[in-house]
């Protein structure tokens, strides 16, 4: 129980100190901070306006925007900053969810195919072409009459986009093996588990952290993208929506807020997703860390190789003898 | 007469981690039809030395300078390396200096036919018409020794053997008979029968078009075969200098006694094969003294404080050593 | 070099035999009863009747005696009646598919022509202005749905400025009045100049550039001017905003791989030879850095008939992407059918096209 304890506590320090990293890295904080802003707008959007999605005010439709509604109403007078609010929900649902299990199921497929044998592989990579030969949005289109529900966006997003992580892991996998390294931890007995726990996953895992926060905010996009051409849950709230009946109001109207609103939403949502995920790149990767040179920092590159210029030199021969005799006199070892 | 004058040639390269000091102060002179070999092992900055006088570092990443870098052209004009802007270099490129590398896979562009590369050189330098480029780009090929070149013109460089490309390189590089020839590892990339062909076409070519040759190499066996005089360079410094028979037979410095010492005679038996110890050290993190101090066999204090001048030894022989530790291994 | 081919021939029949099979079975995964969008205008009570329509349209044999027979009409390139417009599928399509190309052909022309020059630019000089304002520029428009910015530029053009037209093709529906003949004796006469210079020249260039410059001439001469000139205006709008993030991902491409290869050591032989930096740049480093570009237009070209629903749609553009959504939306699955499976032919033609051009211009057999 105890052992357990300590365990666990070793494990949340270490994932402490990766999120310290995280938030050290300047990519890393600006990202941390804006998807941080939407997921507490999200989880506290009924503490955060004081209307309700079904707030109905026919009256006050199309209203500019105020005091009471600082984004302005839609053609039934509800609230957009309520919409708003509410719409994050979804987009970091499904955002998450999707990124989540594409993520999965690629790196599974693909390192099965690279790693279990020449069937599973075919089998893969076959799955693979066809996939990637079927036009994605127009199946997405018919598919999505099968069922509105947004479960089923997320279970079509990820049987549609899990080729391209799969094909990405299954290619870095297949360069690793050919290492000599993998060779030498072969020839030293190494049991596949053991090289594939030890070397393998290692190398492929910070490609998949950093890949799985881009996709993340890939799916958001798309996910607004088709709750634009109405095939999104009907009964649920999102930014895609709110862009749609903007589209039949706002325009003529001039209610400009309606439409940058959800669009400024899902750029700082996105924006904030590839910034964590080009951070984790930047800490995770090996190859990028660099310890910066100080000495000739602040100067002009040609007056820093001129400094570095002066600093090679030789001793002139006398130096060096007068050097010598000094030695031999004082009776050093020679 | 010399071809070639350096002196006090000085390498950086910025990285993202600072400078590193490819190449600290080196004299090198290449008299007219002499044959030159720098010798070191891998990272010592001697194919930095050769892509400088080609004038082929970019600033940045790489800052050079030098207080003389003089190329001599064939008709007696002198240039300053340094001082050239690159349309100047691209007259001499070629048709005074020219340059044959490592690897003959990646050196030759992958989606042309050698034919189109070799052409290149007779119609930007000589402002040959397509047609008569192709005409002395196959006669270079025969010079080079290439069966059947009319076929091997329209090929692409994966479809060719290493020896073969490297005989293209050869081509590209001596087909305007340029003044000075460096070679930068042109072996090392071969199997060990294609070697001998390849640094027997390199000296044929070199004596018939009387090219000086500066030979970039690792390999003594390729210098004893291809130099007349040598540098042996150690961590961007020359450690010493002389003609090849005396280098070979009687070294001045530890490192070119040790460099000997671990190429296997072939008439001994061997026990054990010699090795100097430890490694290279990393440019940024050089030994504050003599930079070979902390693999030397006859280190002493005074080695480990102070980086000792480049000796002139008598009879054109230099050695940056404070002793003369053959004394030790000649008795 | 013959097996490669035969291979990627085979794969693309096998996923094309996938695809077909997927398509049969999607309507009845989809509608809880296939025969319903056949029931159009036949009252709900109406049981015999609809029994009848099943019995014609043979829902009620056994399941594989349908898949044969959807396989036959499939293979005869039969594909039905369209429900809701009362038309042949085909003739429905073939109504839309130019409306998406003149979208999609002009954008990426454009994104190509501007997106390569960019790219080169930025890639020439690294951490440069240009350099940096293409990371800057890639990093936003990654991060910002494009039908964000065509909603945007929309309100601003279309409705605050009054700029250019916010819908439709045309100012008046979309039917171009368009002369056959005239057409088809352009464009044989401008191919036939082609060739006469390719055979005068030996430059297979003048095939390459004769294709698309002849389908271009032919279209000119066979449409009035004016009706021209009024697709244009209205297509500027929806043109630019794919234009823009179009460039940006060329650019990028071209930029990324201009770095790369200005790397390689083949470079450095070309420079050393004493080639003027214009040679070195164009000859050597641009033509083994655009390769990658190739896969890439490929792999966009298969788009160009299928045209982009979100653009379709918020122009009211009457292309393919908007007839699949109608068709999806109207329950037409004959219809959606055709469409899928005309999308996933080009897209494997263009892959084999792109397999052959990339041949060409890379000698080096690389399987992908």
């Amino acid at each position: 129980m105890k052992k357990l304890l300590t365990l666990l506590l070793s494990v949340l320090k270490d994932i402490g100190a990766f999120i310290m990293k995280v938030l050290k890295n300047p990519k890393g904080r600006t990202g941390v901070i804006l998807v941080g802003i939407v997921v507490l707008a999200a989880v506290f959007a009924p503490y955060l306006t004081p209307y309700e999605l079904d707030d109905y005010d026919i009256a006050n439709g199309l209203a500019k925007p105020s005091a009471a509604h600082p984004l302005g109403t839609d053609k039934n007078g509800i609230d957009i900053l309520t919409q708003l609010l509410y719409g994050a929900r979804i987009s970091l649902i499904i955002g998450i969810t999707t990124g989540l299990c594409v993520t999965l199921l690629g790196a599974t497929l693909g390192i099965v195919s690279a790693y279990f044998g020449k069937v599973s592989a075919t089998v893969i990579l076959n799955v693979i072409n066809v996939l990637l030969v079927i036009p994605t949005t127009p199946l997405m289109m018919i598919m999505s009459n099968l069922s509105s529900s947004y479960l089923m966006m997320i279970a079509i997003f990820t049987l549609i986009g899990w080729c391209g992580t799969a094909r990405m892991v299954r290619a870095q996998v297949l360069s690793i093996m050919n290492m000599n390294y993998i060779r030498a931890a072969e020839l030293a007995g190494g049991s596949k588990n053991y090289i594939m726990f030890r070397h393998i996953m290692p190398s492929v895992s910070h490609l998949l952290i950093m890949n799985c926060a881009l996709s993340c905010a890939g799916f958001m996009i798309a996910e607004a993208g088709l709750s634009f051409i109405g095939l999104g849950d009907p009964s649920v709230m999102s930014w895609g929506k709110i862009l749609v009946a903007a589209q039949d109001s706002a325009f003529t109207s001039g209610l400009w807020a309606w439409v940058l609103a959800p669009g400024a939403a899902i750029f700082i949502t996105v924006f904030g997703f590839m910034q964590i995920g080009y951070a984790l790149e930047e800490i995770l990767n090996p190859k990028m860390k660099r310890k910066k040179d100080t000495r000739t920092k602040g100067l002009a590159p040609e007056e820093a190789a001129a400094a570095v210029f002066a600093e090679i030199g030789d001793v002139s021969e006398a130096e060096a003898d007068a050097l010598k005799q000094k030695f031999i006199t004082e009776g050093q070892r020679i | 007469m010399n071809v070639l004058d350096i002196k006090d040639l000085k390498i950086i390269f910025r990285t993202g981690d600072g400078f590193v000091r490819a190449v600290e102060g080196v004299d090198i002179s290449i008299r007219e039809g002499e044959r030159v070999a720098i010798v070191g092992e891998s990272g010592c900055g001697k194919s930095v030395t050769g892509l400088s006088c080609m004038g082929l570092l970019t600033t940045p990443p790489a800052y050079v300078t030098a207080r003389e870098f003089t190329f001599v052209s064939r008709n007696g004009e002198k240039h300053n390396i340094l001082e050239k802007t690159e349309n100047e270099m691209l007259r001499l490129r070629a048709e005074e200096m020219a340059m044959i590398f490592q690897d003959p896979s990646t050196f030759l562009n992958p989606v042309m036919t050698i034919g189109e590369q070799l052409d290149e050189v007779f119609v930007y330098h000589m402002g040959l018409k397509p047609k008569q480029a192709r005409e002395r780009s196959i006669e270079m090929m025969k010079k080079v020794g290439i069966p059947d070149p009319e076929m091997r013109a329209m090929q692409y460089p994966h479809e060719l053997s290493g020896g073969i490309k490297q005989r293209i390189l050869i081509a590209m590089a001596t087909s305007l008979s340029p003044r000075l020839l460096i070679a930068d590892e042109p072996t090392t990339a071969l199997d060990v029968t294609i070697q001998a062909q390849i640094l027997n076409l390199i000296s044929e070519r070199c004596e018939k078009e009387k090219m000086s040759l500066l030979m970039i190499t690792h390999d003594l066996g390729v210098v004893r075969e291809m130099a007349d005089r040598v540098y042996v360079m150690y961590c961007g410094k020359i450690v010493e200098e002389g003609t090849v028979d005396e280098i070979l037979t009687s070294p001045r410095h530890p490192y070119t006694k040790a460099l000997i010492d671990t190429v296997p005679g072939m008439d001994e038996k061997v026990e054990r094969f010699v090795q100097i110890p430890h490694n290279v050290p990393h440019p940024m993190n050089k030994p504050q003294g003599c930079y070979f101090s902390n693999r030397c066999a006859y280190c002493t204090e005074l080695c480990r404080t102070k980086q000792p001048p480049l000796y002139d030894r008598g009879n054109g022989r230099k050695s940056r050593c404070y002793f003369r530790p053959e004394e030790l291994w000649e008795k | 070099m013959k097996g490669y081919y035969l291979k990627k021939v085979l794969s693309s029949l096998f996923v094309l035999f996938i695809i077909i099979t997927l398509n049969f079975f999607l309507p009845r995964m989809i509608f809880s009863d296939p025969a319903q969008p056949y029931f159009a205008g036949v009252p709900e009570d109406a049981v015999a009747l609809r029994e009848q329509i099943r019995e014609a349209n043979g829902f009620n044999d056994p399941l594989i005696v349908q898949y044969l027979d959807y396989l036959g009409r499939i293979a005869t390139l039969d594909f039905g009646e369209s429900h809701y417009y009362k038309e042949s599928v085909w003739k429905v399509m073939f109504s839309r598919i130019p409306w998406s190309m003149v979208l999609t052909v002009s954008s990426m022309v454009f994104s190509l022509i501007f997106g390569i020059i960019f790219g080169a630019v930025a890639g020439k000089k690294r951490d440069r202005a240009a350099d940096k304002t293409l990371l800057a520029l890639s990093g936003v428009t990654t991060a910002i749905p494009s039908f964000w910015l065509a909603l945007v530029s929309v309100m601003l053009f279309a409705f605050t400025y009054k700029i250019f037209p916010y819908r439709g093709a045309m100012t008046a529906g979309y039917t171009l009045s368009f002369n056959g003949t005239v057409f088809l004796i352009v464009f044989a006469c401008v191919i036939a100049l082609a060739i006469a210079l390719k055979l005068i020249t030996k430059k297979t260039l003048f095939i390459f550039a004769g294709i698309p410059v002849s389908l271009a001439a032919g279209i000119f001469a066979a449409v009035p001017l004016a009706d021209i000139a009024d697709v244009a205006y209205h297509a500027a709008l929806p043109v630019m905003i794919a234009v823009f993030s179009g460039v940006i991902s060329y650019a990028l491409l071209v930029r990324n791989s201009m770095i790369a290869v200005t790397n390689e050591d083949y470079i450095l032989t070309a420079r050393a030879k004493g080639l003027p930096p214009s040679v070195v740049l164009y000859k050597h480093t641009f033509r083994n850095a655009l390769l990658p570009l190739i896969t890439n237009v490929g792999m966009s070209m298969a788009g160009l008939m299928g045209g982009s629903v979100l653009t379709e749609k918020i122009f009211s553009w009457p292309g393919m992407g908007q007839l699949l959504l109608d068709a999806c939306n109207n329950g037409d699955y004959l219809l959606s059918q055709a469409i899928l499976l005309l999308f996933a032919v080009i897209t494997v033609v263009c892959n084999f096209i792109t397999d052959l051009v990339y041949h060409k211009f890379d000698p080096r057999i690389k399987e992908v």
